[in-house]
């Protein structure tokens, strides 16, 4: 080998290969900058043959050739031993034995399937399929049907398996064709037209009709050495099968398995936490689209006309807690905004005011729900049941503060006002109401625990009470409606849909919340007003007067005794009719005895709760009605009276009347 | 579904899958089946190995299916029979009803809510 | 010059069909065959296509393809181990009017029963998987081996059979009762829900209308 060039090896003259290697270890040079001229030159040149840029020293472009072509032959040839592995001699590569080793890289490239039009089939999935892989089961067409089984099925081996399943029944296809067409054309020489009705297009063409005869040969039974040989193909093929078989089974069984804990589970706890009285119904889960369980929590069967949150929540099975349930389309929004956002509960607040500072101080708060306090200690079974309480309490709380909403609009003109979307302000003479939705989050729980308890505390956790009440009388009124007068919620429907909304729908004048309460403080205030005012004009005008309370004629609430058609609506008329003493006007009536001059009645009433009218009745010594008036502005009242005691009243001549 | 029609499903589903698994024994079989017993090894022709094939082919689609489809129908049915179950569950007027209320004391208990509350005397 | 008297046929010249006997075509065999080969290569294109398509249909349609397919094989298969003898001893060869010029290559294609290479791997891969090579054992050990796997198909089978007659199929009772003499006919075993309970008497006119103007009925 001393002496050859590089030239002569056949390696440095060939152009396919662009590593202009000098194999001649003779030309191997520790510094081969300042090599001998003729290897240098050959470096040099086959090295300008690669470097498309040149004068550039960091080319743009990695390109490995250049980068091994540049490199130095005392770095390249150690290389080139490490990545054929140890113990290799450089001396040891020949020709031959590289050529080789590129055709067999090149193997997979000749043996690629053609595809129709004699390109080469690009399909990546055919090496996948070579060697290192088994042989194509005999079972193969079932490809899509077991894809179903492997969620985890990536896309990459779902369109290998598709492929290899077409490539298969295209085998099949082209074979029983084959099959076909031979089995036509040699039934064509007897039966022509049964064949003709089989055979391909193509080869009615070209070959005609009854090409093919046939001729008998005596009958070989097979000897024993073929029957022993496909007595064990057989015998291998089924064992195959039936190993298939077997894995098939025991996928499915331990999959099926699973399942049926899954559901054990679900209907154990269903059957355990659900009772007869819960409304379960089957619904579709919008979110992941099966369908399951779901169950009721709002009170429309209860007369609520609460429409903004469907009160439905699907029974959802989490498999490593419990369960959890959730609101239908509600929730997807809700989660968007945060999920506390949904549970709020209503608050009531007193505020007294301090006439000094004409300001108000906190006097009293309500009562925290014992369902808002995270409990700890209750055990499992009560979770089930403690959510579904929780989701109850908080609907109804949204609908009462929708409905508080609701009446405050048209109370404006009796200090009440809104000021946000989750305040209620309602300002009487010498305090302020305050009814607010909180959230439900840690601070104001801790806050409330840690408040010390107030003078109006349970006032105000009362007046919070008589606000849930009524709504609850609201609902059993609308019950009632519903009840007496079925037709129109379904009759109606079908031919007017404007029609039956509104007949369900409750009208403004219905949603008594507010007004009964504020009736009550505005009336004892009133009350004490007019008190003052008799003190001031009568009283201590006219001697010997006295005042007295007189049960005015008010209208007794008597039950009606019509035929009952139901004992639901007696019952619920019974439940509605024991708030009557709540819902009823205001009204009280004082009656002055006047010594020797009759008798003065003040009815004092009210017609929606929150104003007062005063009607006055002069009864004089004779029993003769003088003056049966009424007056809405107590400034009136004050002169009306100061008039009647002064003329009318023996005693009321001297002037004396004392204004306060 | 009506509870005869269940059981009777039930009842096929089950001879299916009797019938499945027995059949998926008799497809393994390497010999043929001999109808008379008298015949010698000579005369009978081994299959051939395109029925073979068919038969273990047959053997893992249709019987394995079969038995595979024939329980996941059992789960099927038992759970629409607990939804049936669940669902027309009616309470009963005199067990679950609610309680009574007593009318005087809740009576009583709102004209002590407007003493608390109003601070009058009715 | 002119033959008249045999009419359509030219002089000299026979006609094809005359001269050559087709009788030992087995037509009814190759009848049969055909027409299953024809039912299945039919199913087997509609599945190569539907199975082609961008977005593929319902897997259990394609499940219900493939058991018609399965069925349709099953059936050749036994159509032709039927027709066995027949179809073993006839000898195909091209007639002379056969093109061998133009599609020589159709011809050894149409005529060849050698099996693609694919099938032979199979075949391979069964001989292999029996674990008997045939070369090394002897006629003896193959058929005591084949005999072995022979008798445990016959247990499993009577196992079945036996498990089988255990178990009552039909009706609420068990079979343990029903063998312990239970009486099976004093329950009513197939009790429909009372919700569908229909009236016996039909319905008074009176109280019907009652029903729609009032909203009761008694």
């Amino acid at each position: 080998m001393a002496g050859e060039g590089p030239r002569a090896n056949g390696f440095g003259s060939d152009n396919m290969y662009k590593k202009p290697l000098a194999i001649d270890p003779n030309l191997i040079r520790p510094a081969p900058s300042s090599a001998s001229p003729s290897a240098d030159s050959d470096n040099e040149h086959k090295s300008e043959q690669n470097q498309p840029s040149t004068g550039m020293a960091q080319p743009l472009v990695n390109n490995p050739y250049e980068i091994f072509g540049n490199m130095p032959l005392d770095q390249l040839i150690p290389l080139i031993l490490q990545s054929r592995g140890t113990g290799t001699k450089f001396a040891d590569l020949t020709e031959e034995s590289l050529m080789e080793e590129i055709i067999k890289d090149d193997v997979p490239l000749s043996q690629a399937q053609r595809d129709a039009d004699g390109d080469l089939d690009m399909d990546v999935s055919q090496f996948a399929n070579e060697p290192g892989q088994q042989t194509p089961e005999p079972q193969q067409i079932e490809g899509p049907a077991r894809a179903d089984e492997d969620a985890a099925l990536s896309q990459e081996k779902f369109r290998q398996l598709k492929a290899s399943t077409v490539q298969s029944l295209n085998l099949a296809v082209n074979e029983s064709s084959l099959a076909l067409e031979f089995v036509s054309l040699l039934l064509s020489s007897v039966r022509p037209s049964a064949a003709n009705a089989s055979m391909s297009p193509f080869l009615k063409k070209t070959v005609p009709q009854a090409s093919l005869n046939a001729e008998k040969i005596p009958f070989q039974t097979p000897s024993s050495a073929e029957v022993l040989d496909r007595s064990l193909i057989a015998k291998g093929w089924k064992q195959r099968s039936l190993e298939e078989s077997r894995t098939l089974l025991k996928d499915s069984y331990q999959a099926l398995e699973k399942s049926l804990k899954k559901e054990h589970s679900y209907w154990s706890k269903v059957s355990h936490n659900i009772s007869k009285k819960d409304v379960v119904f089957r619904i579709k889960d919008r979110e992941t689209g099966e369908k399951s369980l779901g169950i009721k929590y709002g009170y429309e069967d209860s007369g609520s006309t609460y429409t903004q949150e469907r009160g439905i929540a699907v029974l959802k099975h989490n498999s490593k807690l419990d369960r959890l349930e959730l609101v239908p389309a509600d929730r997807q929004q809700a989660n968007a905004l945060g999920k506390d956002n949904n549970e709020k509960f209503v608050r009531v607040r007193i505020f007294t005011k301090i006439e000094e500072e004409d300001d108000y101080i906190l006097t009293g708060e309500s009562r925290l729900d014992e369902l808002l306090i995270p409990n700890q200690a209750a055990g499992e079974e009560f979770d089930f049941r403690r959510q579904i309480s929780r989701l109850k309490f908080f609907i109804f709380e949204k609908d009462l503060m929708y409905q508080l909403k609701r009446e405050s609009e048209n109370l404006i003109s009796y200090g009440v006002s809104i000021e946000n979307e989750n305040k209620i302000t309602i300002e009487f003479s010498t305090e302020k109401l305050e009814l607010e939705t909180m959230p439900v989050n840690d601070d104001v729980i801790m806050n409330h625990q840690q408040d010390a308890p107030k003078t109006d505390d349970r006032k105000a956790t009362l007046v919070l009470i008589m606000l849930r009440m009524l709504l609850v009388v609201i609902y059993k009124k609308q019950l009632r409606k519903k009840l007496l007068c079925p037709q129109t919620s379904m009759g109606a429907s079908v031919k007017s849909p404007k029609t039956h909304k509104a007949v369900g729908k409750l009208q403004d004048n219905e949603v008594l919340l507010l007004r009964p309460i504020i009736g009550k403080f505005k009336h004892e205030s009133y009350v004490n007003l007019l008190k003052k005012i008799i003190k001031g004009f009568v009283l201590d005008v006219v001697e010997d007067s006295s005042v007295r309370k007189v049960s005015g004629s008010s209208h007794p609430v008597t039950i009606k005794n019509e035929a009952v058609y139901d004992n639901h609506i007696a019952k619920l008329d019974k439940e509605i009719h024991l708030f009557d003493k709540i819902l009823e006007m205001p009204r009280s009536d004082l009656l002055v005895e006047l010594p020797k001059s009759g008798t003065i009645l003040f009815v004092l009433q009210s017609s929606n709760y929150c104003n007062a009218t005063t009607g006055v009745k002069y009864t004089n010594g004779e029993g003769e009605i003088l003056f049966d008036t009424s007056f809405s502005n107590f400034k009136e009242l004050e002169d009306f009276l100061h008039f009647i005691v002064s003329e009318y009243v023996a005693g009321g001549q001297e002037n004396g009347v004392k204004d306060e | 579904m009506s509870n005869r029609g269940l059981l009777e499903q039930l009842e096929r589903t089950t001879e299916t899958l009797s019938h499945s698994l027995s059949n998926l024994i008799k497809y393994s079989s390497v010999a043929k089946e001999r109808d008379d017993e008298d015949d010698g090894e000579q005369h009978e022709l081994p299959e051939s190995t395109a029925k073979n094939s068919t038969s273990g082919l047959m053997m893992v689609n249709a019987q394995t299916g079969q038995l595979i489809k024939g329980i996941q129908d059992l789960l099927v049915m038992t759970r629409s029979i607990r939804e049936k179950w669940l669902l027309t569950q009616i309470p009963d007027e005199g067990v679950d009803s609610q309680p009574e209320l007593d009318y005087e004391k809740c009576s009583q208990l709102l004209k002590q809510w407007t003493q608390e509350v109003v601070g009058s005397e009715e | 010059m002119s033959q008249g008297s045999v009419p359509g046929a030219g002089v000299g010249v026979s006609d094809p069909q005359a001269d050559y006997n087709f009788s030992h075509v087995p037509a009814q065999a190759l009848d049969a065959v055909r027409m299953r080969l024809a039912q299945l290569t039919h199913s087997q294109a509609k599945l190569k296509d539907e199975m082609a398509k961008a977005d593929l249909p319902q897997w259990h349609s394609l499940q219900a393809q493939v058991s018609i397919i399965l069925t349709q094989l099953q059936s050749l298969t036994s159509t032709i181990h039927h027709f066995e003898e027949t179809l073993d001893s006839t000898v195909v060869y091209p007639l002379a009017n056969f093109p061998t010029t133009a599609h020589e290559g159709l011809l050894t294609t149409l005529l060849r029963k050698k099996n693609i290479p694919e099938v032979d791997e199979w075949i391979n891969d069964a001989k292999e998987t029996s674990g008997i090579d045939i070369n090394t054992a002897s006629h003896e050990d193959i058929k005591n081996a084949l005999r072995s796997d022979e008798e445990l198909t016959k247990w499993a089978l009577d196992f079945l059979k036996q498990e089988h007659s255990n178990y009552s199929y039909h009706g609420f009772h068990t079979a343990r009762e029903l063998s312990a003499g239970a009486p099976p006919n004093t329950r009513d075993e197939y009790q429909r829900a009372p919700s569908s309970k229909k009236p016996k008497k039909p319905f008074d006119a009176n109280s019907v209308l009652k029903m729609i103007h009032q909203g009761t009925f008694n």
